[in-house]
């Protein structure tokens, strides 16, 4: 035939949705953003200060393993800087500056780039950095402090040490009671500065799910595991154990119901292992909580502890068309 | 207990540019490709140099072929698909004359017996357009045969045809030929009822079930469904891939089919396009073969449903349509799983749904980065199976594990792809995965 003009050819389908994943991990990060900014209001320059580390430490790294490793650098895709922002916001205003540093560097390092590019990691990185500064400096990491009240404790390089209310009811159940649930649920407690606000992270988290950048099965399963394993035990024990809303209310429970519970590569593919997921996750985080070993991030353990059944939630999977058993 | 929020399916905007069907001029020439439906090609009946009259038969094999213009056999040339394999067209210059072939209409089709139907409508080369073309005659008639079929769970699969349903609504949103078909059936749907009438008599189907978008507006066809206690069907055709044959098989007969290999094993339903059905009534009444049909063309100047001889080029499609270049990209087939070409000189069989052209700044890229994780692809599938997770296995060549992971249960929709964030040829993956496992399953 004639020498005529040559089109570009590929498989179906030959048009597509447009969405990439640095718009999904854009949505994330502006999901973010309202708990974030509560956080910068309560905490003050402080909490903006650890933020901007634990961002620039994530991108730092991941720039420099890339260069190290000849690996093409991907930071355009935005994860190292949502891998930076979820550390530091579950690390409270009171934690030193280095300590958020390290926790960014091996959160890239350790749970991020072994596992190659995005998608293959078993454990969410933010979590791995959290875990390792939590293990290694279990102290300095728990440092809460009270939310600012004036313009000078806003910019004050440190603030006076509070009791975080997960931590107050550890030691004594009974102080649940002093605890309003409407001003747990706005977040003018204590507590890791991005996660103090069940409010704004219910906003974001909608957010997130309504731009289809999370799946709300892992959320709400999370939150029924807590909330109604929480209830229960209140039930059964008033006096030893606090409300379920108290537990949802506290330390980190909605950022992982939500931010967690999302992180894509930790989590399960199919809606009904991701609801199980979730369900265990939460069930496990209240464990952790009443049976209190831990001193410092019960919530996190207790999802990168599920993450690790991960690969069996995903053999949950449907019944594929017409693979149906027939009664015959 | 169903947690996922939307059980499968992208929604997609509604093509508009439906309604009037424009009909494109008579092509100077035409090619006709020899391998029209699954299976052997056909061969040529006719030599190089012969006059031809249009309807005139040209080749036999699994459906006849005929001319779809009149004019001059210029002999058989051979053409390429994009993978490289070759494809036969016996190409006809155009004499623009249009002498048809003479041919005696049969007042009472109905009263012939079903063997005479069924060899009218093979004699006229009627295709049901699907994954697998064939001709309809030979799905018919196996569909009616009577050597069970085993299913690979070893339950027998009932062969006889129950449902018999008419799609009015087209699969791919982004496509308006069965709709505006469907439309100028509104007022006046005699031709339908007849050629449905001569199905009934060769199948013998228990039911009829007509398939209409929810939004159609189809007053003969609602009158025609409650005289003859048909079932009429409404659904939203703007779900992608809802009007596909396994799932409207699974909503009237309430049976999913099994599929296999490549097949979809109906179980006792007959999914037929609603322009297949007319051709159908052309048939065995008009004794008229298939020579043309109703198709879409999209390209940047909008979308338009054109009547056209079978083997148009592509290049005179569009500009029939109206369509101007410059184009990166010339897709046979709808947006979601139509075939791309090279060349504009690949024609238009009988089962192609129309013709999809990219300005050459709209040619999507797949970027084919790492699999995320991200599920999206597992909400959308309609078949329920783990598309992301397949593309991974076939990636890295471990074509047994998707096997396992029911890789042939996919329908190559391209829904997944469609959604996937990170861009993955997914339908790419599966394919060439199916074709590695067919391949060692033939050898072995």
């Amino acid at each position: 035939m004639s020498a005529s003009k040559q089109y570009t050819v590929s498989m179906a389908p030959h048009v597509r949705q447009g969405r990439t994943v640095r718009s999904m991990i854009r949505t994330t990060i502006i999901a973010l953003l309202p708990a974030t900014f509560w956080g910068f209001y309560q905490f003050g320059f402080k909490a903006l200060l650890l933020v901007t580390v634990g961002i620039l430490g994530a991108v730092g790294t991941e720039a420099a393993v890339c260069r190290i490793a000849k690996q093409p650098i991907r930071i355009a895709d935005h994860h190292a800087v949502l891998v930076g922002l979820m550390l530091a916001l579950l690390v409270p205003a009171g934690a030193p500056w280095w300590l958020v540093l390290v926790g960014a560097v091996m959160a890239i390092l350790v749970g991020k780039m072994p596992f190659g590019p995005l998608g293959g990691s078993p454990l969410a990185p933010a979590l791995v950095g959290l875990l390792i500064v939590a293990i290694s400096w279990p102290e300095a990491v728990a440092s809460h402090v009270h939310p600012v009240t004036s313009a000078s404790e806003y910019w004050a390089a440190d603030a006076a040490p509070a009791e975080a209310p997960q931590d107050a009811v550890t030691i004594d159940p009974s102080d649940a009671r002093d605890y309003c649930s409407c001003s747990l649920f706005l977040g003018s407690q204590a507590g890791p500065i991005g996660a103090v606000s069940p409010l704004m992270l219910l906003i974001g988290g909608l957010f997130l799910i309504y731009r289809k950048a999370g799946r709300w099965q892992g959320a709400v399963g999370f939150m029924l595991g807590l909330g109604v394993a929480g209830w229960l035990a209140h039930a059964v024990s008033p006096g030893s154990f606090p409300s379920g809303s108290f537990q949802l209310f506290t330390g980190a429970a909605m950022f992982g119901a939500f931010f967690l519970c999302n992180d894509w590569s930790s989590t399960p593919v199919t809606p009904k292992g991701l609801f199980l997921f979730g369900l265990f996750a939460g069930v496990l985080a209240l464990l952790f909580r009443i049976t209190g070993g831990l001193p410092f991030g019960r919530v996190a353990f207790a999802i990168a502890l599920m993450s690790l059944a991960t690969p069996l939630f995903d053999r949950i999977a449907p019944t594929p068309f017409g693979k149906g058993v027939r009664s015959a | 207990m169903d947690i996922s929020l939307f059980r499968w399916g992208i929604e997609l905007p509604r093509a508009d540019g439906a309604g009037r069907i424009v009909d494109a001029p008579l092509p100077q020439r035409v090619g006709l490709l020899l391998r029209q439906t699954t299976g052997r090609p056909a061969t040529p009946t006719v030599e190089k140099g012969d006059a031809v009259s249009a309807g005139q038969k040209v080749a036999s094999g699994a459906a006849d072929l005929h001319a779809s213009i009149s004019g001059e056999v210029l002999g058989v040339e051979e053409l390429h698909y994009p993978d490289g394999s070759k494809a036969e067209v016996l190409v006809i210059q155009g004499d623009g004359q249009q002498s048809a072939q003479e041919t005696e209409p049969d007042p009472k089709p109905l009263s012939q017996k079903p063997d005479e139907l069924l060899k009218r409508i093979s004699l006229a080369g009627v295709i049901q357009e699907g994954r697998e073309s064939l001709g309809l005659a030979a799905m018919i008639d196996e569909a009616l045969s009577p050597d069970g079929h085993v299913s690979a769970t070893g339950q027998p699969i009932s062969k006889a045809v129950e449902h018999l349903v008419v799609r009015c609504v087209d699969v791919d949103p982004h496509m308006v030929h069965l709709a505006a078909v469907a439309q100028t059936l509104a007022d006046d749907c005699a031709d339908l009822a007849l050629g449905l009438d001569a199905l009934l008599r060769i199948t013998g189907a228990a039911q009829v079930h007509i398939v209409l978008d929810q939004r159609q507006q189809a007053p003969a066809m609602e009158a025609l469904a409650e005289e003859r206690e048909w079932n009429l069907v409404r659904i939203d055709a703007a779900v992608y891939p809802a009007a596909s044959e396994p799932l409207l098989a699974a909503l009237v007969s309430g049976r999913e089919p099994e599929i296999a290999w490549r097949r979809v094993h109906n179980a006792g339903t007959l999914v037929l396009d609603v322009d297949t059905v007319l051709q159908v009534t052309a048939a065995v009444r008009d004794m008229q073969p298939v020579i043309e049909r109703v198709v879409t063309v999209r390209g940047p100047q909008g979308c338009q449903a054109v009547r056209a001889r079978i083997g148009t080029s592509m290049a005179d499609l569009a500009t029939a349509a109206g369509q101007q270049g410059p184009f990166g990209k010339l897709v046979l087939g709808g947006p979601l799983v139509g075939l791309a070409h090279h060349s504009q000189d690949f024609p238009l069989a009988k089962d192609r749904t129309g013709l999809t052209l990219f300005a050459p700044g709209d040619v999507s890229l797949s970027t084919n980065e790492p699999c995320i994780s991200c599920g999206l692809c597992a909400m959308v599938c309609p078949m329920r199976i783990m598309p992301g997770q397949l593309s991974r296995y076939c990636e890295y060549g471990k074509w047994d594990m998707a096997d396992d992971a029911n890789l042939f249960s996919c329908l190559e929709c391209g829904a997944c792809a469609y959604v996937c964030p990170a861009g993955r040829s997914i339908v790419q993956f599966i394919v060439q995965g199916k074709n590695e496992l067919l391949a060692t399953r033939r050898t072995a």
